[in-house]
């Protein structure tokens, strides 16, 4: 039809993924569905249910799609590998001080650098960003020894926080649409003033 | 590579909707090679070494994989071999799993395209974790499962492998296109740090 482009071949092999996504039943497949599916639920919320984490893993990919590339990728690379640093000394029971308040200080100082649109040198924004990680990491490992299934409370968290990160991208992608560097901006100064709810304990 | 994408991507979308087979299992032991192929999913550790494995084979220089791929190929087959009739009853620990699962990871999420020598080093290590880790512990249809369980790995393999070229074929026009198997490396990182430190827990508390 003339003004209409044909659906390509991908398109139409997402549509058909999607109609039989929704066709699909539950894999009764494994012998343990309680514990991995527990593990993985628990994993997959702790990150979702604590709005320090979300605030901080949302500003990060905002912060990196307001920074343009390639640090909207390189930022949600760097925050998962060096989380795992701090995850592995959550979960060994290697003490690490001001966890709380560093997870708090992620909101402030990122929500920050976006509010005032700073333009980090890449090297500085993934060691800022991967310095805040080891205390997200820290806060998560330590609960994995008491997960249901470690392996499925590891996988969900870190698919939760990816989740995040992407939402997080998703928003910063409006720095290219008219006002959306403002929009960007006010989400930052949000983000910062919910960092010091956490800091003090309000929020 | 385009010509062929296509079709196969409509073949993945195909298993998607299979039914359990109910036809005749005439060959004795042939439910243990069934049964194997979904080790990868039973078993997270293999199938996260698996994934890894696959991830780097896709993102490496094609003509330097091409070797590594017959390196992979030939340390799966020789790991299963040397378990199953050489070194019976003994097992690779998930720590060893887990840890060059974090390896290859690690090598997939930091270089845009790992250096031939690092993926043909990995994709040995790879192999023979994978291939040893395929052997069934049961007595009873030992061969039959222990292949199984390897052709699940391949395929699991196999299939991330093509799934990150498909990615690479697009690179030219959607160069953020690149970044998608590292992000997902990044959190195979995440997820095999944390789990070989969960491994390590016990070891170093005494």
């Amino acid at each position: 039809m003339p003004g209409i482009k044909p659906l390509t071949l991908a398109r139409g092999a997402g549509l058909l993924a999607v109609c039989l996504a929704c066709l699909a039943l539950p894999v009764a497949a494994h012998s343990d569905a309680e514990g991995f599916q527990g593990g993985f639920v628990s994993g997959f919320t702790h990150p979702l249910f604590g709005w320090d984490h979300v605030a901080a893993m949302v500003a990060v990919g905002i912060w990196g799609a307001f920074l343009g590339r390639p640090a909207i990728w390189i930022l949600p690379i760097v925050f998962p590998m060096v989380m795992a640093v701090g995850g592995a000394l959550g979960v060994l029971g290697v003490p690490l001080p001001f966890i709380e308040p560093g997870i708090a200080a992620s909101s402030i100082v990122i929500g920050l650098a976006i509010l005032a649109a700073w333009r980090a040198p890449l090297w500085l924004a993934a060691v800022i960003v991967g310095v805040f990680a080891i205390f997200h990491g820290h806060a998560h490992g330590t609960e994995l020894p008491e997960a249901a299934n470690p392996i499925a409370f590891a996988i969900g968290f870190v698919l939760a926080t990816g989740m995040l990160h992407l939402i997080g991208i998703g928003f910063g992608l409006l720095v290219d649409r008219p006002n959306g560097k403002l929009a960007l901006r006010a989400a930052g100064a949000v983000i910062a003033v919910m960092g010091t709810g956490f800091l003090f304990g309000i929020v | 590579m385009s010509d062929l994408s296509r079709p196969a991507i409509l073949i993945a979308l195909a298993c998607l909707i299979c039914m359990p087979a109910s036809a005749h299992m005439s060959s004795p032991g042939a439910e243990g090679f069934v049964r194997g192929i979904g080790h990868p999913v039973f078993e997270p550790v293999q199938g996260l070494l698996a994934a890894m494995c696959g991830l780097l084979l896709g993102r490496g220089e094609r003509r330097a994989t091409g070797f590594a791929w017959k390196v992979l190929l030939g340390c799966l087959l020789a790991a299963l071999l040397a378990f199953l009739f050489v070194f019976r009853g003994h097992a690779v620990p998930p720590l060893a799993m887990l840890a060059a699962a974090a390896l290859v990871a690690v090598a997939v999420a930091a270089w845009s395209q790992p250096p031939a020598w690092l993926v043909t080093a990995l994709a040995a290590l790879g192999g023979l974790l994978l291939g040893a880790n395929a052997v069934s512990t049961g007595t009873e249809g030992q061969i039959a499962t222990s292949s199984g369980a390897l052709l699940g790995a391949a395929m699991g393999i196999v299939y991330l492998a093509g799934a990150a070229l498909w990615l690479k074929d697009r690179e030219a026009k959607l160069p953020w296109l690149a970044y998608v198997p590292r992000v997902i490396a990044a959190w195979g990182v995440a997820i095999s740090v944390m789990l070989v430190a969960f491994e390590l827990r016990p070891v170093l508390a005494g």
